[in-house]
Parts: C-alpha cells; structure tokens; sequence
C-alpha cells in the first residue's frame, strides 16, 4: 500500500515538475511564484478531486475505488516534494549571493580570495533594485507615485515574519 | 492511516517548538546551525511514535510498515528541509526585509529602502554568516572555502538556473 503511494506521489511531482520546465521553456511567467503555486499545488488538486470523483461515484468507474484516505496520503507526499522545489526556487531565480561566494571562493582555491575581490564580483545596487523588481512582479508590493507601498499579501507576508521572528525570540533578519 | 496523515501534518509544529527550545539552550551557534539541528532531534520522538502507530496496526505486515516509515521519512524530510529555508529566509532574505522595511514605514521610495538597507552590507553579512557558521575560514585575509558540499550546491543550483533559461 504505502508502496503504490510512494510511486504514484513522486510520479505526481515529476509530472507537475516537467509542466513548469515546459512553461519556463516557452515563456516565463512574470509572476513566478504565482504559477508554481497554481502549477504544483492547485493542478494536482484538481487531477486529485477529479481521481476522487471518478473512483468515489463508483458507478462511473465500477470496481476502482481508492479510499480518500489514500487520496489524501499521496497528495500529502506530493505536496512534501513541491515544497522542497517551491522553497529551492527562489536559489536559482535571485541568484542568492550566499551561494554565489560559495562558487567564486571554490573556484578560486587553493588560494581563496580576499573581501575586495569578492566584492568585485557583485553590483551591490542591483542586489537590492532586483529585489524589488521581483516583489513587484510577484505582487507584494505596487508603485504609486514613485512610493512603494505592500499589497494584502505583501503586508501578510511581512506580518508572518514578523511574528514568527517573535516567537522564536529573535531580531528581525538582518537580510 | 489517517493518523499517520495528522501526526506528519502537525510535525511541523513539533520541529517549530524544538527550534525555539534550542535557541534558548544554544545562543551562540550558527542561527542557521539551530535550524538544522531541531529538524534532527525532533526526529527521534516523532518516529518513534510512527514505528509505534504502523507497528500494532494489525493489518501491516513487516514490509508495509518498512514502506510506511520510508513513506514518512521523505514527508518529514521534505518538512525539515522547508522548515529550514522558512528560518533562512527569515534570517537572510533580502525580499523580506525589503517588505518587512516598507511595513515599518508605511511606504517608502526606491532610494530609501537602498539607503536603509545599506549597499555595503548585504555581503558583508553574508560573509560574516558564511565565517560563523565554519563554512568558510579566514586565513591571512583570504577566505578559504572548508565545505566542498556547498560549492557543488552551488555549482548545481547555477546550472538549474541557466537550465530554466534564467
């Protein structure tokens, strides 16, 4: 049983995971994460609601019913997965500085490099203009009158951090 | 096997609790290094109490409880592995500064947010982080990598870039 849950979860990711190769491939969408949500998260859920409503209704298909239990056990897998891939995203879209010392310091060994050359290696504007490019684009923030303001979900976004850095007891993120 | 369903949804609660004990216990470790280390101590309670829940289950057989526990196993993992990036983008992103910055005041021009947030810092902190956490060490003013593992990340994650035609 968890077997056929485990095959048919992965399958699940991997077909949602070639769906969003294929639209980056053809043109990517502006608001990205909006489109992996919808893609991995709310298209499975439609193939699963539609599962659910052929197999349930048993005499749509006689003698294939799957229990919603099971349904919900390998949406939850899929959902593990997408989550990972959702959450290792942004590494590749914003191009995380943490990451790119990491390949210019590596490349550079033996012998390393000082702060001056590591530094040369960054638009230290565009760290931050870009940034703001993206959040527009993604909708958490709009331009009135060349002021930034949130949206809703910019200002949910904010409070959740927010919040969560407080309960943990620490300072807000340092960026 | 529904509750095996609700025990894994609420498990990201368990690794939340777990992260926020040891912060108290471990105030001068790598924040990063915290974060890590909650998802693997809340690990043993929780499977433990899976093996419990597949094991007197009467209809599992041996091998199904071995499927059940790996079928866990790549939930939770997927769990800890977002818990991490939850934390680290708390810690280090810069989309949520910039957001949490504008809340602070209410709205705020391009220019301020880059006045605000400092140009020279966002480096500088990284390094900083990179140092503490002993992924790299300073030596006669010339970082030097120590963790192979990140740099083919890295490496990895910069390819996958170029691959979705960024």
């Amino acid at each position: 049983m968890f077997k056929s849950i485990i095959i048919i979860g992965v399958s699940y990711f991997f077909l949602c995971l070639f769906l969003h190769i294929i639209v980056w491939k053809i043109n990517r969408p502006k608001n990205d994460f909006l489109a992996l949500f919808l893609i991995f998260l709310f298209f499975p859920l439609a193939l699963y609601f539609i599962s659910f409503l052929l197999f349930y209704v048993n005499n749509i298909v006689p003698n294939s019913y799957i229990p919603l239990e099971t349904l919900l056990a390998i949406y939850l897998l899929h959902l593990s997965l997408s989550s990972v891939y959702i959450q290792s995203y942004p590494l590749a879209q914003a191009v995380s500085p943490s990451l790119k010392i990491l390949k210019i310091v590596g490349d550079a060994m033996p012998k390393g490099l000082n702060k001056q050359e590591i530094f040369h290696h960054f638009d230290l504007s565009d760290l931050i203009i870009k940034r703001i490019e993206d959040l527009s684009d993604n909708k958490f923030i709009k331009n009135e009158n060349e002021c930034l303001t949130l949206t809703y979900f910019g200002k949910f976004l904010a409070k959740f951090f927010i919040f969560y850095r407080a309960f943990l007891g620490l300072p807000p993120g340092k960026g | 096997m529904i509750i095996l369903i609700i025990i894994l949804l609420l498990s990201p609660f368990l690794v939340l609790m777990t992260h926020k004990l040891l912060l108290r216990s471990l105030k001068n470790q790598s924040p990063q290094i915290v974060a890590i280390n909650a998802g693997i101590f809340s690990t043993i309670p929780l499977f433990f109490l899976i093996w419990l829940l597949l094991s007197n289950h009467s209809s599992f057989s041996n091998e199904n409880i071995y499927w059940g526990l790996i079928y866990s196993f790549i939930i939770y993992g997927g769990i800890i592995y977002s818990y991490y990036h939850l934390f680290n983008m708390s810690e280090t992103g810069r989309r949520i500064k910039i957001i949490c910055t504008i809340l602070a005041n209410g709205s705020l021009s391009k220019k301020s947010i880059i006045d605000i947030y400092g140009t020279a810092n966002p480096i500088e902190i990284r390094l900083e982080r990179l140092l503490h956490a002993k992924i790299l060490s300073l030596k006669n003013d010339y970082y030097i990598l120590n963790k192979k593992f990140l740099y083919w990340t890295s490496s990895l994650v910069e390819n996958w870039r170029k691959f979705l035609g960024f």
